[in-house]
C-alpha cells in the first residue's frame, strides 16, 4: 500500500489508545484519597464555595457524566486549572516545553550517532577490545542510575576538574545572564540567530553535563540494539554473498549490512524517546533546568493533582507521536512494508 | 543409541545411578548449560553479585555497625535511627566506613539495610506483576478474539505512557510512601509480561510441533501444559530477573525524588536525595548508595543476560 | 583452470577441531563442468568457500594446500618438477602433510634466490622469459591462497564466481536486483563504465544544449499522435523507422516523446537521445552539475584511484556527483545481463526487490550478478536444490549455454546424481573430507571403482517394472552413519562402512592414484570391474 495510506491507517489506531489514556487519567483523577474541590481551595475557604467549586466540577454526578464532562474538556483543550498556582495547567506547561526539547535534543544528538557507530563497530570487530569497552559502555548505561549519575558529574566537575583548573562546565540552570530573544526557545539556537556568540557558548556550556547525563542511558540502549541487530545481519547469507562479490569489509558492514540492520536500530529509538522523557525528569530536578519535568516533579510533590494529569496527557501524546514517526520511517526504510510483501 | 552398562549397587546408590541413566540426555543438557554458563564469565559476576547482595541483605544485623529502630506513627511503623551530631558530616574513616550524615549516622550501616529495604521491594513488586502479567497474557494467547484484542489495547494503553511518568503520576496522587511507590510500580510493570507472554504462546501456537502433537491427539490443556508452558517460561523468568534490577532502580530514583520513602530511612534512593543538600561538603553521601545501586542492578541485569544466552536454543554450539 | 592441490581446512570450536577437509585433490578445466557430490557434512561447501577464502576465520582456517587459478601449462610441467623436488627436501626435514606455498618457497629458497639473480643479470629477452617462467613456477605464482587480500577481492566476482542455494536469503532484501548487479560491475569494471558513463553524459550535456523537451507517453499514445490519423502505409520513409520501433513494442511500453525510443521508469534520461524526462529540481543548477561531473568522470577514467574523486565521495551530499550516473550505467548493463539469462522484461526486473520475485527468477538474478564480469570459474553450490523441478532444468540449460559461449568453467557442487549424470564433464566424489574417486562422467558412473560411490549408485531407487523381481528387494543403504569429523576414524575414512575393508584400509590413509586415464581413485581395494592396469601415482 502507499505511505500514506500506511499513515493514515496508524493514525486510525492512535485514537483508542490515547481515549484509554485518558481513562486512566479520569481514574487517577478519582483515586486522589482527599477531597479535590477542598483540596484545591485550601482548608480556610467557605464551605459554600467548595461547594460551589464540586457543582463546577460535576463531582456529585455520575461517574459517566464526570467523565463526559472531562473528555469534553480535553477535546477544547482545557486540561484543568493548577491546584499550585490556579492558572490554567496548559499555560502553565507551554512556555517550558522548549526548555525540555532542547535538552532532549542535545542528548539524542550525543546519544544517537556514537551509539549507532560503537553499536556496528562492535558488532563487526566481535571480541576485541571495541567490543568489550563498548559492552561495558551499554552494561553501565542500563545499571548506573540517572539520577546519580547526574550528581556524580556535578561532583566529578566541582571537586575534580576544579582542581584541575578545567572547571569550565557550569552546574545548573540554562542561563548564568538573561535569556536572548525568544525565536525557537532553543536557548543555543536563539542566541545564534541574534548574533551572540558568547551567549551560544554560555548556554552550549549549560547544557552538556544534563544532556550528557541523559544521554547516556539512551547511548547504552541504542549500543546494544544496534549491536545485536547487526549481529544478526551479519549472519545472513547476503552478506556472505556480497563478499564473493568482491565488495570490500567496510562497505560490506555499513552499507550492505548496516541497512538491514536500521530497524531494530530504528524501533529502539522510539523506546529512548520514552526513556528520554522519563530521564528528563530526573535531569531537569539534579540540574535545576527550568523544564516541564521539573514542573512535573514538583507537581506531584506538592500535590498539583490536575498538573500531573494534564503533564501525562500531553507527554503521552508526544510519545505516541514519536512511536508513529518511527513506524513511518521504518516503513520507508524497509521496502518490504511499503510494497506489502510476501 | 542404548549403551548397556551394568547397574550395580544397591538401594539408594542403585536407584540413583538409574535417575542418572535415564535422564541422561537431560542431564548432559543441564551440564552443558552450567558450562556455559561458567564459560560466560559476565553471567558468573552477576550471579555473584546478586547472591552478595542477598547475602548483605539478609545479614545486616550482623554486618551493620549501627541498627535502626522502629516507631509507630499513625498507622504506620516509621524507621529511625540514633542519632550523633558531634559526629555529624565526617568523611570515611575507619569508624565510619563511608561517613556520616548531616545527623551522624552512620552511612555504611544505612546503605547495608538499604539493600533489604531494596530487595523486598524488588520481590514484592516483580512477583506480583508478573504472575498478572504472565497470566494476562496467557489468556490473551490461548483464548484469541474479543478477549485477546480488550487485553491488549489495554496493554498498549499502558504501554503508552511512559513508565516512569506513570509511577511518579500514580505516587503523585496516592501520597508519598513507599507501599505507594510499589503499587504504581506493579501497575507500571505487569503489562510488558502480558505482551511478552502472549507473544510467546502465539508464535509457540504456529510452531510445526504443536501442529503434529495435535495430529496426534493431544488435548488443548496438555497442549498447554507440555508444550506451551515451558517455552514461554524461559522468557518470563530472563525478563523478571532482569526487571528485579530494574525495579530497584526506578523504586530508587522515585526515592531520589522525594515521592518514596520518608527521609531518615535507609532506602538508597532517598539517601541519595538527602545528599544532594550536602553535596559538596559530603559528597560521600550520595556516592556510596549510587554504587550500591549500581552493583544491584548489575547483578541482576548480567546474570538475566546470562540466563538469557543460556536459554536461547540458537546460540548453543 | 583451477587446480585444487592438498586443501585442507580445519574449524577450530570449542569442542575440538573439525577435520573439515583434508586433502582435496581436483581439477576444473576450461570450458568443462566438473560435478562435485557427496553426503550432506562431507565437505564439498566447505571446499568452494575455501576456494574463495570465504571461510569465517575465528573458528575457521585453511591449513594446508594450494589452490591454482588460472596456471599455464607449461608453467605446471615446470612446477610439477620443483614441487617434487620441495616435496623431498621436507620429507627429509620430517614434514609430513600437504604443501603450502610458504612451505615450498622455503624448501627451495636456494633455487629461487638463484633464479633472481640470474634474472637480474640476465640481458636476452627470451632468456629473461623462461627465467621468469621457472620462478613463477617454484614460487607457485599461480596459488590463490597466498594472495594478499586486496587481490584476492579483485578475484572474487570477477575471475571466481559463486553462485548460493538459497537465492531468497543470499540476495539482500533491501537493494534491487539491478543494483545489485550494478554493483558487481562497479567493482571490477569501473572503466568501462566510467566511458560508458561519459559517453551518456555527452549526449545529454548536447541535448540539453539544444534545449529539446519530452515527456514519457506510453506507445500507444505515440503511436496515435505519429500516425494522426494517417494510415502507416502512407508515412515518409524516416517516420516508417519510427513506426516500426513502436509497433514492436507493447502498447502499455513508455517511450520518450521526442525519440520514441523505449523509456522505462529506472532512468531520468532517455537512453537514445538524452533528453531529460523526469521532474528535475536542480534544473537550474543542472548544466553547471553536469559539466562538474563530466570532469569528476574524466579523472575517475584515468585513474580509478583518483584522490579528488575519493574525497567527494566521502561528503553526504556531494556524494551523488560520483555515485548516482556510475549506477545509472550500471543497472543499464545490468539489464542487459538479465536478459542473457533468459529474464523477459528486464527493466521492470531491474526496478524489483527480490521478495518481489519468483525462486527461478531470483536464482537467474544471482547468476546474472555473479557471471556480470565473464568470470573464468562458476562455482555453483547446489544452484537447484531450492527449486521446482522444471525450473531447475531451465537453470541447468541456462548454465550450459552460458558456458558454450564464454568457455567458463564450472563447479557444479550437488547431492543429486541425476544433475551430474545429465549436465556435467567430469564428477569428483567426496566423502569426509577428501576425494574418493575422480573421473569423468562415464567412467565414474559405468566403472565405478569407489566402494562408496558404489554404495551410492546402488542405492538410487530404481524403477524396474511392476511384474520384475527386482522391485520385491529391499532398498539398498550404505550401512552405519557419516563420522563425525571431530574424530575421523583412521585410516580410510570410509572403512567403518566399507563391504571391501581391509586390514591396510584401518591405518593406512589411501591416497588417489590413476587406474585409468583421467580416471582416479582413493582406495586400497576398488571394485574389481576394470581389467588389470597398471596404477599410476598421481602427481
Amino acid at each position: 500500500m502507499k505511505l500514506w495510506e500506511y499513515v493514515l491507517r496508524r493514525l486510525l489506531t492512535l485514537i483508542p489508545v490515547l481515549i484509554g489514556v485518558t481513562l486512566i487519567t479520569f481514574i487517577l483523577w478519582k483515586a486522589i484519597p482527599v477531597d479535590p474541590a477542598r483540596a484545591y481551595m485550601g482548608p480556610k475557604a467557605p464551605e459554600e464555595d467548595v461547594e460551589r467549586l464540586r457543582v463546577a466540577w460535576h463531582l456529585h454526578d455520575s461517574l459517566w457524566d464526570q467523565y463526559f464532562w472531562y473528555m469534553g474538556n480535553l477535546l477544547r483543550g482545557d486540561l484543568g486549572d493548577s491546584f499550585v498556582n490556579k492558572e490554567p495547567v496548559l499555560s502553565n506547561l507551554l512556555p517550558k516545553i522548549p526548555a525540555t526539547l532542547e535538552l532532549t535534543f542535545y542528548a539524542m544528538l550525543f546519544a544517537l550517532p556514537v551509539g549507532v557507530y560503537l553499536g556496528i563497530v562492535s558488532a563487526a570487530k566481535r571480541n576485541q577490545w571495541i567490543d568489550h569497552t563498548s559492552r561495558f559502555i551499554a552494561i553501565l548505561g542500563v545499571a548506573v542510575p540517572i539520577y546519580w549519575l547526574g550528581v556524580m558529574l556535578k561532583i566529578f566537575v566541582h571537586e575534580d576538574l576544579a582542581a584541575i583548573g578545567l572547571n569550565f562546565l557550569p552546574l545548573d540552570g540554562r542561563l548564568d545572564s538573561a535569556p536572548p530573544a525568544t525565536f525557537t526557545g532553543f536557548y543555543t539556537i536563539d542566541s545564534l540567530i541574534a548574533g551572540d556568540p558568547g551567549k551560544f557558548i554560555e548556554a552550549f556550556a549549560h547544557i552538556a553535563l544534563p544532556a550528557i547525563t541523559l544521554g547516556f542511558a539512551q547511548l547504552a540502549i541504542i549500543l546494544r540494539m544496534t549491536r545485536s541487530g547487526m549481529l544478526e545481519v551479519l549472519g545472513q547469507d547476503y552478506v556472505r554473498t556480497a563478499r564473493a562479490k568482491g565488495v570490500a569489509e567496510k562497505e560490506v558492514v555499513f552499507h550492505h549490512a548496516f541497512r538491514n540492520a536500521t530497524n531494530s536500530t530504528l524501533t529502539v529509538s522510539g523506546l529512548t524517546v520514552g526513556a528520554a522523557l522519563a530521564g528528563d525528569v530526573y535531569v531537569e530536578s539534579i540540574f535545576r533546568w527550568n523544564g516541564i519535568g521539573q514542573y512535573f516533579l514538583q507537581s506531584a510533590q506538592a500535590g498539583g493533582f490536575t498538573d500531573l494529569l494534564g503533564y501525562v496527557l500531553i507527554v503521552t501524546i508526544f510519545y505516541v507521536v514519536a512511536n508513529l514517526v518511527v513506524d513511518v520511517l521504518y516503513a520507508m526504510l524497509d521496502p518490504q512494508v511499503r510494497l506489502g510483501g510476501s | 543409541m542404548a549403551t548397556e552398562i551394568e547397574i550395580g549397587g544397591t538401594g539408594i546408590a542403585r536407584a540413583w545411578r538409574k535417575f542418572l541413566q535415564d535422564h541422561a540426555s537431560r542431564i548432559s543438557d543441564l551440564k552443558y548449560s552450567l558450562f556455559l554458563f561458567r564459560k560466560n564469565r559476565l553471567a558468573v559476576l552477576g550471579l555473584a553479585l546478586l547472591l552478595a547482595t542477598l547475602a548483605v541483605a539478609l545479614a545486616a544485623s550482623v554486618l551493620a555497625l549501627q541498627h535502626p529502630f522502629y516507631v509507630s506513627v499513625g498507622s504506620d511503623l516509621e524507621q529511625r535511627w540514633n542519632t550523633d551530631l558531634s559526629e555529624r558530616l565526617s568523611p570515611p574513616s575507619f569508624a565510619h566506613p563511608f561517613g556520616t550524615d548531616q545527623f551522624g549516622v552512620d552511612w555504611y550501616s544505612k546503605v547495608i539495610y538499604g539493600a533489604g529495604t531494596a530487595l523486598q521491594v524488588g520481590l514484592l513488586v516483580v512477583i506480583p506483576a508478573s504472575l498478572i502479567g504472565s497470566l494476562l497474557g496467557l489468556v490473551a494467547g490461548f483464548k484469541g478474539g474479543i478477549i485477546e484484542e480488550a487485553i491488549m489495547r489495554i496493554t498498549d494503553v499502558f504501554l503508552s505512557i511512559p513508565g516512569l511518568i506513570l509511577a511518579i503520576a500514580i505516587t503523585g496522587v496516592l501520597g508519598r510512601s513507599i507501599v505507594h511507590v510499589m503499587y504504581a510500580l506493579i501497575i507500571t510493570w505487569w503489562p510488558w509480561y502480558a505482551r511478552l507472554v502472549r507473544g510467546q504462546v502465539l508464535s509457540v501456537k504456529e510452531r510445526q510441533f504443536v501442529e503434529s502433537a495435535k495430529s496426534v491427539g493431544a488435548s488443548p490443556s496438555r497442549l498447554m501444559m507440555r508444550h506451551i508452558l515451558p517455552n514461554t517460561i524461559s522468557p518470563v523468568v530472563v525478563q523478571a530477573s532482569m526487571d528485579f534490577g530494574y525495579v530497584i532502580l526506578t523504586a530508587a530514583g522515585l526515592g531520589f525524588l522525594g515521592l518514596g520513602a520518608v527521609p531518615g530511612t535507609a532506602e538508597w534512593g532517598v539517601m541519595i536525595y538527602e545528599g544532594i543538600n550536602f553535596l559538596f561538603t559530603a559528597p560521600w553521601m550520595s556516592t556510596f548508595p549510587g554504587l550500591a545501586i549500581v552493583l544491584a542492578v548489575l547483578g541482576f541485569n548480567l546474570f538475566g543476560d546470562g540466563l538469557r544466552d543460556i536459554l536461547d536454543p540458537r546460540l548453543r554450539r | 583452470m583451477l587446480r585444487i592441490e592438498g586443501l585442507k581446512t580445519y574449524f577450530h570450536t570449542y569442542e575440538g577441531t573439525v577435520k573439515a577437509l583434508e586433502g582435496i585433490h581436483l581439477e576444473v578445466p576450461a570450458g568443462e563442468t566438473v560435478g562435485l557430490v557427496g553426503e550432506t557434512g562431507c565437505g564439498k561447501s566447505v571446499t568452494a568457500l575455501s576456494v574463495l577464502r570465504l571461510i569465517p576465520s575465528p573458528p575457521g582456517l585453511i591449513e594446508g594446500g594450494r589452490v591454482f587459478l588460472d596456471e599455464p601449462e607449461d608453467i605446471w610441467t615446470l612446477r610439477n618438477g620443483y614441487d617434487a623436488l620441495a616435496s623431498e627436501r621436507l620429507k627429509s626435514q620430517g614434514w609430513v602433510g600437504s604443501l603450502t606455498s610458504a612451505r615450498v618457497q622455503e624448501a627451495l629458497r636456494p633455487e629461487i634466490e638463484g633464479l633472481r639473480a640470474r634474472l637480474a643479470e640476465s640481458k636476452s629477452g627470451e632468456e629473461k622469459g623462461e627465467l621468469r617462467r621457472r620462478l613463477q613456477a617454484a614460487t607457485s605464482e599461480f596459488d590463490i591462497l597466498q594472495k594478499p587480500e586486496d587481490q584476492m577481492r579483485g578475484i572474487r566476482g570477477d575471475k571466481i564466481s559463486m553462485i548460493f542455494q538459497e537465492p531468497m536469503t543470499a540476495l539482500n532484501p533491501v537493494f534491487t536486483v539491478g543494483e545489485q548487479i550494478a554493483e558487481t560491475l562497479i567493482l571490477h569494471r569501473k572503466p568501462a563504465l566510467c566511458a560508458d558513463v561519459l559517453k551518456s553524459l555527452d549526449r545529454q550535456i548536447q541535448a540539453r544544449q539544444t534545449g529539446t523537451k519530452a515527456r514519457r507517453t506510453t506507445a500507444a499514445r505515440a503511436l496515435d499522435r505519429l500516425l494522426a490519423g494517417r494510415e502507416p502505409a502512407t508515412l515518409e520513409t524516416k517516420e516508417r523507422e519510427r513506426y516500426a520501433q513502436l509497433a514492436a513494442l507493447k502498447p502499455t511500453d513508455e517511450v520518450c516523446t521526442n525519440c520514441y525510443h523505449k523509456a522505462p521508469r529506472l532512468w531520468d534520461y532517455c537512453l537514445a537521445c538524452g533528453v531529460r524526462l523526469a521532474f528535475d529540481p536542480w534544473s537550474w543548477f543542472r548544466g553547471r552539475i553536469m559539466r562538474m561531473e563530466r570532469s569528476l568522470y574524466e579523472r575517475m577514467l584515468r585513474d580509478p584511484e583518483d584522490q579528488l574523486v575519493d574525497f567527494v565521495g566521502t561528503i553526504w551530499f556531494l556524494r551523488r556527483l560520483v555515485r548516482k550516473r556510475l549506477r545509472d550505467e550500471g543497472i543499464r548493463w545490468a539489464v542487459d545481463m538479465l536478459s542473457e539469462v533468459k529474464i523477459s522484461d528486464p527493466e521492470r526486473i531491474a526496478g524489483q526487490y527480490p521478495f518481489e520475485l519468483s525462486g527461478g527468477m531470483r536464482q537467474r538474478s544471482m547468476i546474472a550478478m555473479m557471471i556480470a564480469c565473464n568470470p573464468k570459474l562458476l562455482i555453483a553450490d547446489e544452484p537447484t536444490t531450492a527449486l521446482d523441478v522444471t525450473v531447475e532444468a531451465q537453470i541447468l540449460k541456462l548454465m550450459k549455454e552460458l558456458q558454450t559461449r564464454t568457455k567458463m568453467a564450472i563447479l557444479l557442487i550437488t547431492h543429486d546424481l541425476g544433475i551430474v549424470a545429465e549436465v556435467c564433464d567430469k564428477v569428483g566424489v567426496m566423502y569426509a573430507g577428501s576425494i574418493a574417486e575422480f573421473g569423468t562422467t562415464e567412467q565414474v558412473f559405468h566403472r565405478t571403482m569407489h566402494p562408496y560411490t558404489n554404495g551410492l549408485m546402488e542405492s538410487i531407487p530404481r524403477f524396474k517394472g511392476s511384474a520384475s523381481e527386482e522391485r520385491k528387494k529391499e532398498l539398498y543403504i550404505i550401512k552405519g552413519a557419516v563420522p563425525n569429523l571431530l574424530h575421523p576414524p583412521p585410516g580410510c575414512r570410509f572403512h567403518p562402512r566399507c563391504p571391501r575393508a581391509l586390514d591396510v584400509c584401518k591405518e593406512v590413509v589411501p591416497t588417489l592414484t590413476q587406474m585409468e586415464p583421467g580416471h582416479l581413485v582413493a582406495c586400497h581395494n576398488p571394485v574389481p570391474r576394470v581389467a588389470a592396469l597398471t596404477p599410476e601415482v598421481a602427481a
